[in-house]
Order: C-alpha cells, then sequence, then structure tokens
C-alpha cells in the first residue's frame, strides 16, 4: 500500500490535464472581478464625502479601509483592527487595544497615533488619545453604542501621508484610479484578516443601467446593479439576482433656504406624497413605504408611523400659508428612480397647489442649488441605535442640530426618530434594497441585509474552456 | 392512583375521560391502551405548557408594567394582540394569555373592545436585536407607546432523517473551529483561529481546562485550515499554514509554535506539503519513511480507501475536478458535482470503505455530506446525504480510519458545529 500510494501521486500529475473540471466548494484564489456602477465617485477619500455618503462611497470605503470594529451577520461586534476593548461602567470611556503589526497599504506600520488621529477627525465629538499603545474614546455623554457605531463606514481608519495619499489597512489596496471613470484594486497580500481570495476588482463608474444589462449579456462584467423595479423580471429571466432588506432611505432634503423656511409648507408636502403608491408601481413592491428613518426590520417600531398621506390635511396647511413660492427638487441625473420618485413628488404637491420643478444635476460631483433635493441614505448599521445615530450626526451636521439620544431603550429610539423628523427637513419616502445581477462565476456573494459588499471572500469560478 | 386522576380531574377538566358508568368496572384491552395514551399526552402537555409558557414570563410582566402605567383607569381596558414578527402564530395566543394574567394581576380588569373605556393595541414585532413588542394605549388621537425588547428564540433543531450516514455531535462554538479530536481521557481538543483549547467534563459539564494560543508570524489565509494528529504517546501536533505546534495534554496542555513547511500527513503513509499562504496542499507530497516524492498540482484533499488488496485516492484538485487515482498511479476516472472536501471511511458496509464527499456549492449555502462507495470506476451513492445547517468548513479521517471529523458553519446560528461522522448499515 505504501509502494502503491507513491507510484501514484507520482503518476498522477501527468494526466491530471485529461479530466474535465467540475465545480468545487472551497474557495478559489485568483482572477478579476469585474464591477459596473451608475455612480461616478470624485474621490476615495472618506473625509471629502458629504454628510450623506452615497452607498457606492460607503462599499468602496469597506474595501479599502478598516473600521476598530465590525458587526457579524447578527449585527454582534467583532475584533477589526481592535483586538480587544473595555469601557467604564458609565461607558463615557472606552479603551482599545490594537491588533499588533497590521501594515498600511504603503507597507509601514500602522501606529495607534494614526488611528487616534483618523477617529479624532471623523468625531470631533469625542476626546480620543493614546495611553500607551492602546486608543482611549472619551466623551462627555455616554456611548452605550460607541462599537456599533465603530463599525460604521464613516469611521474607517484613514492615515493620509506627508505626499497627500490616501492610504488604509483593508483587504484591497488601490491600484489604479480615474476619478468618477474607473478604479482597480488590488489584493492585500499581507491583510491580517487573510489574503482576498480574488487577485483584484476592476470597478467602471458611470455605466448607465441600459448599459450595464448590455455588458452583463456580453460576458464583459460580472457584477452590475439592478434598479429595485427590475428585481422582478430578472429574476423571471433567471438571471442570478442578490437583493438587499430595505436598505436605503430616499428621502427629500429641504435647504434653509427662505422659500422652504415655513414648516407648514415642509408639513404639506410631506402629507401629499403617496408613498404606498410610489412602493407599488415605482419600485414594483420591492421596498417599503418609509415615513420612519429607519426601515421596519431595523427599528420594530416603523409600523406606527402612517405611510399614507392625508391629502385634506395637505390642502388646508397649503390654504394657511397664503402664497406658496414655486420649488426646484434636485435629484442626480445618473439616478432613474430618483427621477421617478421627484416627479411623482412634484404631481403629488401639484394635487394640494404647491409647484414644484424637478430636474436633474451631478449632484455627487457638486453640492445641489435647489430648494429640495431627493437624497439617497444608505443604513449605515444594521444596529438600530448606530443607525439612528449616523443620520442623526449627518443632519446635525448639515442644519446644526443636536443629534439622536445615546440611549438603547427602544421607546427613547422611537422618541428620537420623531424628533429627527418633527421639523420635516428631511422627509422620508421609501425604503429601497440594494440589488446586483451576477455573472455565473461568481461565487461565495453574500448580501447582507443591511446592503453593501462582501468582496474579500467572494471568488471567482475558473473560466472552463 | 385512579383516586388522584380523579381528584385532579375534578379540579381541572371539564369532561371526564370516560363516562360516570365505566370508570369503576374492569376497562378493555383498548380501553387501557387508549388511557395509557390519554395519560401520556396529559403529561406530556402538562409538562410541556409551563416550560414554553415561561419563556413570555418576564417580558409580560415588563410589558404589563409599562402599560399599566400609562392607562388612565384600571377598568375597561381592552386587549389586542398582533404578530408581525417571525414568532410562529402557533404561540402568539401563549403571549396573549401571559399578558392578559400579568395586566390581571396588576387588577386590571378586560374588557371586550366594544365595552372598553380604553384601548391596549399589542404589536409584537421584531428587529435587528430581537423581539420587539409594541403596545400602544390609549383611545381616540391619544395614545401612548411603550415597547420590550427580547432576545429570538432559539431556532428549532429538526430531528435527523434516517441515514446511512451517522453524526454525533462532538462540539458547538461561535468562534472558529478547524478541528476537533478526542484527547483521551473523555476530553476534548479544539483547534481554533488563535487557540488550542482543551476541555474536559467536570461536575457533569463541560470545562476549559487549558488553552494555548496559536503563535504565528503572517497572517493566517482567509480560509485558514488545520487540523490535528494524535500521536500514540498522548501526545499531538496541530498542522496550520506554514505553521506546526506539537503539543502535550498532560499534565496540563502545553503547546509550542513554530514556523514549518514540513509537510501534513495525508495518511499514515503518504504526507503532503501544504501552502504557507493559501488554502489547499501545493502538491508536493512524499512518503513519511523516506524521501522519496511527487508532484501531483495543487489539491484541496484526499481521500484514501481500499477495495481488497488494492488501494486508491480520489484527490479534489483546486481546478475543481475529483479523480480517482488507482494503485498504479494512474487516474481511473473523474467525478463530477462533489465539492473540495474529501474522507475515507472504513465502516462494516458494503464494500467496508466509502469516500465522503460534501456538495458542490459554496460558503454562502448548506452544505451536505454524501457517502460513496466505487464500483466499476463509478462511484454510487449509498443512502441519502446528510445535511448540513451551513457550509462544511472542514473534513478529516479520523486517526482510527472509522469516522470522519466534520466541521459546519450553522448559518441560522452563526456557530461552528463539530460532529463524528461514520456510517451505519443495515438500513
Amino acid at each position: 500500500m505504501r509502494r502503491s500510494a507513491y507510484l501514484l501521486f507520482v503518476a498522477a500529475s501527468l494526466l491530471l490535464a485529461l479530466c474535465p473540471a467540475v465545480a468545487a466548494s472551497r474557495p478559489r484564489y485568483g482572477g478579476t472581478l469585474r464591477v459596473e456602477l451608475s455612480a461616478s465617485p470624485a474621490s476615495l477619500d472618506p473625509a471629502q464625502q458629504s454628510a450623506f455618503p452615497t452607498s457606492t462611497q460607503e462599499q468602496l470605503t469597506v474595501l479599502m479601509f478598516d473600521r476598530l470594529v465590525e458587526l457579524d451577520q447578527r449585527g454582534a461586534p467583532r475584533p477589526g483592527l481592535a483586538a480587544s476593548w473595555q469601557h467604564g461602567s458609565d461607558y463615557r470611556r472606552w479603551l482599545f487595544h490594537l491588533q499588533s503589526g497590521v501594515v498600511l497599504h504603503n507597507g509601514s506600520l500602522l501606529r495607534p497615533h494614526l488611528v487616534v488621529m483618523s477617529l479624532a477627525a471623523s468625531n470631533p465629538s469625542w476626546r480620543v488619545r493614546l495611553q500607551g499603545d492602546d486608543v482611549v474614546i472619551e466623551s462627555t455623554s455616554p456611548l452605550p453604542n460607541l462599537l456599533a457605531e465603530l463599525a460604521c463606514a464613516h469611521n474607517s481608519i484613514v492615515v493620509h501621508t506627508e505626499a497627500g495619499a490616501v492610504v488604509g489597512t483593508g483587504p484591497f489596496r488601490v491600484s489604479a484610479w480615474e476619478p468618477g471613470k474607473r478604479l482597480v484594486l488590488a489584493a492585500n497580500d499581507d491583510y491580517w484578516g487573510g489574503r482576498p481570495f480574488l487577485d483584484s476588482i476592476e470597478i467602471t463608474f458611470g455605466r448607465s443601467q441600459r448599459d450595464q444589462a448590455l455588458d452583463l449579456q456580453l460576458g464583459r462584467v460580472d457584477v452590475v446593479e439592478v434598479p429595485p423595479d427590475q428585481v422582478r423580471r430578472a429574476q423571471q429571466d433567471g438571471q442570478r439576482v442578490a437583493v438587499s432588506a430595505p436598505a436605503e432611505l430616499i428621502a427629500l432634503a429641504f435647504s434653509d433656504k427662505p422659500s422652504v423656511k415655513e414648516p407648514a409648507l415642509r408639513e404639506a408636502i410631506s402629507l401629499s406624497i403617496d408613498r404606498s403608491a410610489i412602493q407599488s408601481t415605482l419600485l414594483q413592491k420591492h421596498g417599503e413605504a418609509a415615513a420612519g428613518l429607519l426601515p421596519q426590520w431595523v427599528s420594530g417600531y416603523s409600523f406606527l408611523f402612517r405611510v399614507t398621506g392625508d391629502v385634506e390635511r395637505a390642502r388646508q396647511l397649503r390654504r394657511d400659508l397664503g402664497s406658496a413660492p414655486s420649488l426646484t427638487l434636485a435629484y442626480d441625473w445618473s439616478d432613474p428612480l430618483a427621477r421617478a420618485i421627484a416627479e411623482r413628488v412634484s404631481v403629488n404637491a401639484r394635487d394640494i397647489g404647491i409647484a414644484i420643478q424637478p430636474y436633474g444635476e451631478n449632484l455627487q460631483a457638486r453640492g445641489a442649488n435647489a430648494d429640495v433635493r431627493v437624497l439617497r441614505l444608505p443604513l449605515a448599521s444594521s444596529d438600530t441605535a448606530a443607525a439612528l445615530g449616523a443620520i442623526s450626526a449627518a443632519l446635525s451636521a448639515t442644519t446644526g442640530r443636536l443629534g439622536a439620544t445615546q440611549t438603547n431603550s427602544p421607546e427613547d429610539l422611537y422618541a428620537a426618530d420623531r424628533a429627527l423628523r418633527s421639523d420635516f427637513r428631511l422627509v422620508p419616502v421609501v425604503y429601497v434594497p440594494q440589488a446586483w445581477v451576477l455573472s455565473t462565476r461568481v461565487r461565495n456573494w453574500v448580501t447582507p441585509r443591511e446592503g453593501g459588499w462582501c468582496l474579500a471572500d467572494v471568488w471567482l469560478e475558473e473560466d472552463k474552456p | 392512583m385512579v383516586d388522584g386522576v380523579e381528584e385532579a380531574c375534578e379540579l381541572e377538566c371539564y369532561n371526564p375521560i370516560f363516562p360516570r358508568d365505566l370508570r369503576f368496572r374492569m376497562p378493555s384491552r383498548s380501553q387501557r391502551v387508549f388511557f395509557l395514551l390519554s395519560l401520556a399526552i396529559l403529561v406530556a402537555w402538562i409538562s410541556a405548557v409551563p416550560a414554553a409558557a415561561q419563556e413570555w414570563d418576564a417580558p409580560a410582566r415588563e410589558l404589563a408594567e409599562k402599560m399599566v402605567a400609562r392607562t388612565q383607569s384600571r377598568t375597561g381596558l381592552s386587549l389586542t394582540v398582533k404578530n408581525i414578527s417571525s414568532l410562529p402564530q402557533s404561540r402568539v395566543a401563549e403571549v396573549q394569555r401571559a399578558l392578559e394574567s400579568e395586566l390581571r394581576r396588576r387588577g386590571v380588569s378586560l374588557a371586550a373592545p366594544e365595552q372598553a373605556m380604553e384601548q391596549a393595541r399589542v404589536t409584537l414585532s421584531e428587529n435587528t436585536s430581537g423581539y420587539l413588542w409594541v403596545a400602544e394605549i390609549g383611545h381616540d388621537d391619544s395614545w401612548d407607546v411603550v415597547m420590550v425588547q427580547m432576545p429570538l428564540l432559539a431556532p428549532v433543531e429538526r430531528a435527523p432523517a434516517a441515514l446511512l450516514l451517522r453524526r454525533t455531535p462532538l462540539w458547538t462554538q461561535p468562534e472558529m473551529m478547524l478541528d476537533v479530536v478526542p484527547a483521551g481521557d473523555g476530553g476534548l481538543l479544539v483547534l481554533g483561529r488563535d487557540s488550542v483549547s482543551l476541555y474536559r467534563v467536570q461536575d457533569r459539564k463541560w470545562q476549559l481546562a487549558g488553552s494555548a494560543p496559536l503563535t504565528h508570524s503572517h497572517p493566517w489565509p482567509r480560509d485558514l485550515r488545520g487540523r490535528f494528529v494524535l500521536q500514540a504517546d498522548g501526545s499531538f501536533r496541530a498542522y496550520l499554514p506554514g505553521v506546526q505546534c506539537p503539543g502535550t495534554m498532560q499534565p496540563q496542555l502545553n503547546l509550542v509554535c513554530r514556523e514549518s513547511d514540513d509537510p501534513w500527513p495525508l495518511s499514515p503513509e503518504v504526507n503532503a506539503f501544504f501552502s504557507s499562504r493559501r488554502n489547499f496542499f501545493a502538491g508536493a507530497v512524499k512518503l513519511a519513511s523516506s524521501s522519496e516524492a511527487g508532484d501531483l498540482g495543487p489539491f484541496y484533499s484526499a481521500a484514501m480507501f481500499a477495495q481488497g488488496e488494492r488501494g486508491f485516492w480520489i484527490v479534489a484538485f483546486t481546478s475543481g475536478a475529483a479523480r480517482l487515482i488507482n494503485a498504479k498511479g494512474q487516474v481511473v476516472t473523474a467525478f463530477s458535482g462533489w465539492g473540495s472536501d474529501l474522507a475515507g471511511i472504513a465502516s462494516e458496509c458494503g464494500s467496508g470503505w466509502q469516500v465522503l464527499a460534501t456538495r458542490a456549492a459554496d460558503g454562502t449555502q448548506p452544505d451536505s455530506l454524501s457517502a460513496y462507495e466505487i464500483v466499476n470506476r463509478d462511484a454510487v451513492e449509498a443512502g441519502l446525504p446528510l445535511e448540513f445547517a451551513g457550509p462544511v468548513t472542514a473534513m478529516w479521517s479520523a486517526t482510527d480510519g472509522r469516522s470522519a471529523t466534520v466541521i459546519a458553519h450553522n448559518l441560522r446560528t452563526g456557530s461552528y458545529e463539530a460532529f463524528s461522522v461514520s456510517a451505519v448499515c443495515g438500513r
């Protein structure tokens, strides 16, 4: 048996090419994943993103940068760049012990002071400092949800080098970057969490949905976006569709211009919107009519908020206002769904006597000058408090208001959700899922309920001859 | 005993089981069977109901307290319960009973909705933290909202179907496991991502008897693999990519890891070199007792089995092919639809050897394990596949060759579960 075993191994290698290949279940290394997106991000630096980063920006961020803490699929915290942590009984002081030997994409070691600088820059209200090699985060108010907050993309550890470059420690490093057009990411061979299975990811930006569908059909791409209203059709056509839970809030964000300073005007527009029609017609029921800031599956209480409009009350408010200005409503010109929603909102508003003129603009390149804009707000976390906290922080950055309460009590979160919408500056319309169509060679694709990518675990089936 | 039952029925039952005129007669055989069956069901019901109801006691108490604090009056409250969560509808009545009981205990008199002074609308909802029970208390346009958060119910395990493959649970933990072996003295040795842990039974419970870290200078590969090999002297060796850790369990767990490119054992006779930065064997193989070596090309796993005097291997290559290789070193045939983890086990069934193979799926899907017999160059599936609640992440033949250690990542619970899988005959 011993001799036989040896012989068979020596001879077998000569004969391998004769046999057909079949599927395998253990991840295979190698290959380039080709992705096409409609968005055209101008920068990869999370610090240069707006208060409301897009889902594309968040997806790119987590490929290149790590966070101290990550959340698993059940929302439980697990170590990221921090190997362990402790907190005081009042949650005002947290201490994070960092993993040792983590290497930045430029080859240098990630030093603790770089972590401190990154977190301090993205969280001005925290006091972040070094204690030996550990990182301490302190706050005057309790931070019971800090772990979930630290797991959000905006708390990625980003290092700005003296040469002005932005480097991280994430599973992929930048290999080529043409702003708004193309990004090539290469596997980080020294990634502390294990080298990704893919060799590289090639992302082409600014591709229309039609072009994406065509390229997929021709086998030029592995991953393309599919809008919510097309999900059912793609499934019926037998395509591989990956869909998250409702994970992106589409809302109206009112500016601070005098034309929309009257809360009653904003409330009237909110009451005029037929969210159910938008959900059933524009989204083909792939989404959730939104009256609160979080989808029902995250909050558990959103069913309490009334999604049906109240046209009579809206008309009454309109009458009480006397004259109402003609408003402009901006939407991202590369986003057909935002356009459709803007047009529907305009029709609903006209029914109560308010004129709204929708128009497309490159919102990712520059801020809109409109009275109102259609905003896409990705879910920052599957944790209720962290998700609400992120929206609250973004709102406070844009309006100067205080954020939501730092609490875990569901009643307080419910109250905070209501309070954040009480002045109708941000008017939720619908929650939509993120959806992608995948080529047949993509394996291990996991769609988190909250959306986003897990591309470090994706691998590609070997091309068949 | 009959008296006891009668007494219990007078207190608890509305209808006696038997007509009064039959109760003192000698029952027939069928009546005795019926009676015993009924008694068994009754006992089972009595023992099951409190356990089920107890799950809701604490949250029902908490919600009732909050509701009572918001009610204007304790008379004439109507209670409706609606379920929009993943809680089975069959259990909603239990929740309603628990809530009614807690409200009554606090002096609240419940009324029908049309007679109620105030309404309590309870919605059994759910969020990412678990169940969220939401109560709206009030009337007309005046409503207060109170909530209670609680964890989800533990998933109910399905009973295993009758199969040729039998699995025996060895260990479950939330952290990744690479291999599990019996420690010889009733203990269990668990190879994790970062440490080796030794568990022993003390006071009828598994207790951690020792843990030793796995030191390594390079990051682990993403799809980390590793295995234990027990030595005859009771010591062991943990094999990991680029690292080997010889250790002992007596008098306490002791482990020293060192960088090593030495090959891993595939069988007592054959060793294979494992890639230090990947998830596969690099292809070079050598005999354990000599320097003779050969190169197969990269592969994930290899299962050895015998037919009479002849030895065979089935190798799962990284290209995706699973190939049968005979004693002369010739590729005899290839098999399709197999996954990349294989193990050979000996049994009393069929030819005496079976090859276990995972399914050709990926890490996002539940896996299954099939047993194959090799008949006339064909792989014939023996019996039904053994289903797992997630992907099989590791499978190694046990030292005695009669079973395989299988580790699966349960996609429902997130835990890693280790089983010993063997073949049983006669079904």
